[in-house]
């Protein structure tokens, strides 16, 4: 229950549909319920539907959510395995001693990673593997 | 607190992918430094770390905090 309400925080569009849903469909028909109070008046039909309504929408954001997290995790994904390519093509220079420091790092084309942040988690590994850090 | 020559040394053996100079790019934003780096065929033999940061924060190429 928690993650359906985390999906939601995160994506809050069909709350505001739901809550349109629940304002058109269970508000009247409840409110005049409970005004009434005579449960033989009450027409559960817009209720029950409108449930279903809420139900899908949920259903639908949630597996919108879960398809988002997947493509982010396919992107890290890819986002790691292109930084330890680099970061291993550099360590590989510096150890046979063809080239190292920032000409070494000039040759290695570390803008296709994409941004600063992943460049920095690359030299940092750099570092890392030859037992240096920054 | 290491010395110059210590940090050289390390440089020279290849451990420090800056070679000692880290401290110039701190404040750089990496991607727009190496793009820097590529578009104008950069030569670290001949440009010195400090002097291509300068270059591309003249462009603008400050990192956002």
């Amino acid at each position: 229950m928690k993650k359906i309400w985390d999906a939601f925080l995160a994506n809050p569009y069909p709350m505001w549909l739901s809550a349109i849903a629940l304002a058109l469909g269970i508000g009247p028909s409840g409110l005049r319920f409970l005004w009434t109070l005579k449960p033989a008046e009450y027409d559960p039909t817009i209720a029950v539907l409108t449930a279903t309504l809420i139900a899908l929408i949920w259903t639908a954001n949630y597996a919108y959510l879960v398809v988002k997290r997947s493509e982010f995790e396919f992107d890290r994904t890819a986002e790691r395995e292109l930084i330890s390519k680099v970061v291993d093509e550099y360590v590989g220079l510096s150890r046979r001693r063809y080239d190292n420091g920032p000409h070494a790092l000039a040759t290695l084309g570390l803008e296709q990673l994409g941004g600063d942040s992943q460049i920095r988690d690359a030299l940092r590994e750099m570092g890392g593997s030859a037992g240096w850090r920054w | 607190m290491r010395s110059a020559r210590w940090e050289g040394v390390r440089a020279g053996a290849g451990d420090d992918p800056w070679a000692g100079q880290e401290g110039d790019v701190r404040d750089i934003d990496l991607f727009a430094f190496f793009r820097y780096v590529r578009e104008n065929r950069v030569d670290f033999s001949k440009q010195s770390v400090a002097e291509v940061a300068a270059a591309v924060r003249e462009q603008g190429g400050a990192r956002r905090s």
